[in-house]
């Protein structure tokens, strides 16, 4: 065969199948409909196009999306003992976390209410989605997640740098020695489209996690340490170990008490704090000191406020070393997934560097990558029914790989 | 072009992105919502280098574009096509800008020109066409040195691939790229798609790869064990930077010598006997001027490599490669019979350029270190290794006498040596080591790699006399050669501002490359970069010459004339021989790098 005719060929299968594919595909989802008391009455199918649903996702014919609550507000009313959370004993904690290996002194107690770590562990299991319920006899385990994130990088000025990323990270509950795993994929702005990051979490703290890099311009997945903990994340102002928490890094006490005033410092005027508002004010939170071990990290600590009984996290400082407040974090972790209150979902997060006045927003995105709105935080909208949330999806371990990190990439 | 259709094409790129560099609204990325999975990007880029030592020399003013449409109709199944077409505008710009390095021998790129069309090109007597170029392949490495639009054709399509997985098996076809390899910089075992040196070692990875059709099939055992194959079917060169242009190596500027002007001269009788007629002057030039242009018996190529991980921090890769030498730029003299000339017998140099087989058997690995040594926490080591089995050198050995060794006695003596082609085993190896470091307040990422190259059975003795292999700066290469790269790269204000720094040299050979950069992140779309090339070295070896011949052409006699090449030569026209880095000294130079992104 001639290289012409073997070309040909070659493109006439190529128009052929593209013919063939351009079927787009309709994709299952579930609305709530509202009953009294803010619970969920019954489910609503509904259909949604194959652009609404993330890369990977739309791989699982039978994956179904579950929309958000229509009103933010039913989200927050999720209470402790609903999400499955007990601060109350410690032990409960322990037991949960039976299959991690901590160093020697790390060990959470036996008994009581939680202490620093506990929370901090509990922090890292949020951001992971690596989700459980304390108080239910049967284990309610959240598999895996994947969604969509964006971030504004915003300068003093007030330009704005956009990125947006793919998100997978599912839990393995110390199967397989890993904790859980983490791919974050960008596919906006054009120049790092297709650059991914891939982390897996193993239980044993004394081993640092695998980290990988996929960067087209490179073709090639490069190992990365772990040691960029400390890197700002994708130019945020926040750091790797900030969205993913590396717990056997840090020291971490209970210093002292608060109940949250948006009107009162730290929260007022502090960037996030109007769009965070209903959800914080008047929360009663413990104060976690965390102190890095690593003296090489350029942090001297960071002070994170925890709600006391329900473990949510609200406002972190972090510090330099020469004890000077240099960063606040005011993130949102609650229960917007209304078909499972045990589950954690991500928010509108706010990030401030109070030395450059660089602020950083990083939320699941108003606009999805279709075009479609999904979500207003504005104060006075907040509405979530038109987000869609892809938990417990099914997917294989094969989408934490490194085969999945250039996949949908040249 | 004449140099105002040069400016206003600049110009006019600039017209044509002005409106894209006001306006920071809206995403960049293209979604055709009437085609579910189709995706429309690219860039439009313009890269410009000054020469430091003389700055009214642009090297480069390269506008190119990246259109790209990636449609993914289904989860399994992805097209990705890829167009690059590029202008630049250095090579179409006459005058004083960009005189000095765009011709060989000093002749300025008016008068070379890119086609070698009359008047250098050899007239076509008898009906014979041995005008540059004339006989060359398409896809040659030197049809490039004189035509710019071959490559101008083949960059336009870029990639263009589809992929299909299905269950374990992953499957590429199409005209794409493939790495391998753990190397930053160099490449060892990173060797499956040929390199562009049209800017030597300047360019990004990604922008120095020339993709090629092949077939990429892959098969996952599991997340960390897979298995790949890959089918080449048609065989691509390396692409060298144009004769006469500013990155060109002296091989190539050398067989533009040779092939063009040496013809030429013989041509018009230089260094021939008085009264030679034109028709014997024809055909000794031609036939002093064969060029060997060789294809490989059998273009196919094939390669495999095995990925798998020991534990959770160490990766290891097995390679194999099956395929042709990529740099074919080789010069050999060669004897034999040429009625025009006295005797019966002419000292003729060829330039053989015909692509051997190779088989480059490699390892690779990384590792990650928690606590190395109790000295150091989070050390990434990386390392590779690459066997090349009988690669084909080019080397040199000194004088001789020609007339007691092969030839009549007007030869005579050979001042500059001579030359051989000779197969050795070549191995190459690379241990790097990465590392994140906090200092001054910023996160510096720190990158340390050691190259070693190590010629099996280096031949230092050729026919009784002391011999050299010859690098690509046409002067010695070691038998063991080390290479030192030094990377470090930081951001500030969140990564709007980035810091990259690229520091190679070769402590045998004592040259060296630094590249420093900062980048400008403008917005979501436009970013800069700035920098420098600095590039030191020995420029002109004092090695022997291997090109040169007889200063008087033709047994000394001074009646018949010099030759057109001169044995005390250390440069040749513009060509100078140095050391691999050394010879590019003269190209150090500040760069700017203007991108758009859609």
């Amino acid at each position: 065969m001639t290289r012409k005719k073997l070309l040909l060929s070659i493109a006439s299968v190529i128009t052929f199948i593209l013919i063939i594919a351009t079927n787009s595909f309709a994709w299952k989802a579930i609305k709530p409909v509202m009953g009294p008391g803010g619970k969920v009455a019954s489910w609503e199918e509904t259909t949604i196009p194959d652009d609404r649903v993330p890369i990977g996702v739309n791989e699982l014919k039978d994956a179904v999306g579950v929309f958000g609550y229509p009103k933010e507000e039913y989200g927050l009313k999720v209470t402790p003992e609903e999400a499955g959370i007990d601060t109350s004993d410690a032990g409960k904690l322990k037991r949960a976390y039976a299959y991690l290996k901590v160093m020697p002194g790390d060990e959470l107690p036996d008994s009581g209410p939680w202490n620093g770590r506990c929370y901090m562990q509990f922090q890292c299991s949020m951001l992971g989605m690596e989700q459980f319920s304390l108080t239910s006899k049967e284990p309610v385990r959240l598999k895996d997640y994947a969604g969509d994130f964006q971030f504004d990088l915003i300068d003093k000025e007030g330009r704005v740098r956009t990125r947006k990323v793919y998100q997978f990270r599912k839990a393995y509950y110390g199967e397989g020695g890993m904790r859980y795993k983490n791919m974050v994929y960008f596919f906006e702005p054009p120049d790092l489209k297709g650059m991914s990051i891939l982390v897996w979490k193993p239980v044993d703290e004394k081993v640092p996690d695998d980290n990988w890099i996929y960067l087209p311009a490179l073709r090639r997945v490069r190992r990365i340490a772990a040691a960029q903990k400390m890197d700002a994340f994708g130019g945020t102002d926040m750091t790797n170990d900030q969205i993913d928490r590396a717990t056997g890094m840090w020291d971490a006490k209970i210093t002292g008490e608060a109940t949250l005033d948006v009107e009162k410092p730290p929260l007022k005027g502090c960037y996030g704090t109007e769009p965070h508002r209903n959800r914080m004010q008047g929360k009663h939170c413990v104060i976690v000191e965390m102190i890095p071990r690593n003296k090489d990290w350029p942090v001297g600590k960071e002070v994170v406020y925890f709600d006391k009984k329900g473990a949510n996290w609200y406002y972190e400082e972090t510090y330099d070393k020469g004890g000077k407040l240099i960063k606040v974090l005011q993130p949102f972790m609650e229960h917007m997934y209304p078909k499972n209150p045990v589950y954690w979902t991500y928010g509108d997060w706010y990030a401030h560097d109070l030395r450059t006045d660089h602020k950083t927003m990083m939320y699941l995105p108003e606009i999805d990558k279709a075009g479609y709105k999904v979500l207003d935080y504005s104060p006075d909208k907040r509405d979530w029914s038109n987000y869609v949330f892809w938990f417990d999806t099914g997917y294989p371990d094969d989408y934490l790989s490194q085969q999945f990190m250039m996949t949908g990439t040249r | 072009m004449g140099k105002k259709k040069g400016w206003m094409i600049v110009f006019l790129c600039f017209i044509f992105m002005l409106p894209f560099m006001v306006s920071n609204s809206g995403w960049a990325l293209i979604v055709v919502k009437e085609i579910p999975g189709l995706e429309l990007g690219g860039y439009i880029r313009n890269q410009t280098d000054i020469r430091v030592y003389s700055p009214r020399d642009i090297m480069r003013c390269d506008t190119n574009a990246a259109f790209r449409a990636d449609y993914k109709p289904t989860p399994f199944l992805q097209f990705y096509l890829e167009l690059r077409p590029f202008i630049d505008t250095a090579y179409d710009l006459s005058g004083s800008l960009s005189k000095e390095n765009r011709g060989v021998m000093g002749i300025s790129h008016d008068d070379y020109s890119w086609h070698a069309s009359p008047p250098h090109a050899i007239s076509p007597y008898f009906g014979t066409d041995t005008e540059v170029g004339g006989w060359v392949r398409q896809h040659d490495v030197l049809s490039t040195n004189v035509n710019t639009s071959y490559w101008r054709k083949m960059s336009l399509l870029r990639e263009a691939w589809f992929l299909w997985k299905t269950g374990p098996w992953q499957i590429k076809i199409g005209k794409q790229i493939v790495t391998w390899g753990e190397t930053d910089g160099l490449k060892l075992m990173d060797m499956i798609n040929a390199t562009d040196y049209r800017h030597f070692i300047i360019d990004d990875m990604e922008d120095s790869k020339i993709p090629e059709f092949m077939a990429n099939i892959t098969y996952y055992f599991n997340q960390n064990w897979n298995l790949q194959f890959l089918w080449i079917p048609w065989y691509v060169e390396n692409f060298q930077a144009p004769a006469g242009s500013a990155w060109a190596l002296n091989g190539v500027n050398l067989i533009y010598f040779y092939d063009h002007f040496d013809a030429l001269n013989l041509q018009n009788g230089v260094g021939l006997p008085p009264g030679t007629p034109y028709y014997i002057r024809h055909m000794i030039a031609k036939n002093a001027c064969t060029i060997d242009y060789g294809e490989p018996d059998n273009e196919n190529e094939f390669a495999a490599r095995l990925k798998g991980a020991l534990g959770s921090h160490t990766e290891f890769t097995l390679n194999y490669f099956y395929t042709h030498q990529k740099n074919n730029v080789f010069i050999r003299t060669y004897w034999r019979e040429n009625p025009w000339l006295q005797g019966g017998a002419t000292d003729v140099f060829q330039f053989y350029t015909k692509p051997q087989v190779q088989r480059i058997y490699g390892f690779t690995f990384n590792h990650v270190f928690g606590n190395f040594l109790n000295l150091m926490r989070d050390l990434v080591m990386r390392g590779e290794f690459a066997y090349y089995y009988k690669t084909e050198f080019f080397g040199t050995y000194h004088p001789f006498d020609y007339t007691s060794e092969i030839g009549p006695a007007f030869l005579g003596l050979s001042p500059g040596g001579d030359l051989f082609i000779t197969k050795r085993d070549l191995l190459r190896a690379c241990i790097g080591w990465d590392k994140n470091v906090y200092w001054m307040g910023l996160n510096w990422l720190v990158s340390l790699q050691t190259f070693y190259e190590r010629i099996i059975g280096y031949p230092y003795s050729q026919k009784g006399r002391p011999s050299y292999i010859s690098n690509v700066g046409l002067t010695k290469a070691y038998q063991d050669e080390i290479t030192w790269t030094f990377y470090f790269n930081t951001d500030i204000m969140n990564e709007r501002i980035k810091f990259d720094n690229l520091f190679v040299w070769n402590q045998m050979q004592e040259d060296g490359w630094n590249r420093f950069k900062v980048g400008f992140d403008i917005s979501n779309h436009w970013s800069l970069w700035i920098g420098n090339n600095f590039f030191w070295g020995n420029d002109k070896s004092s090695e022997i010459n291997p090109f040169v011949g007889n200063a008087l052409w033709n047994g000394y006699n001074p009646a018949y004339g010099t030759g057109p090449l001169n044995p005390d030569a250390t440069r040749i026209g513009n060509i100078r021989r140095g050391d691999p880095l050394g010879e590019m000294s003269r190209n150090t130079s500040f760069f700017m790098e203007l991108k758009y992104m859609f």
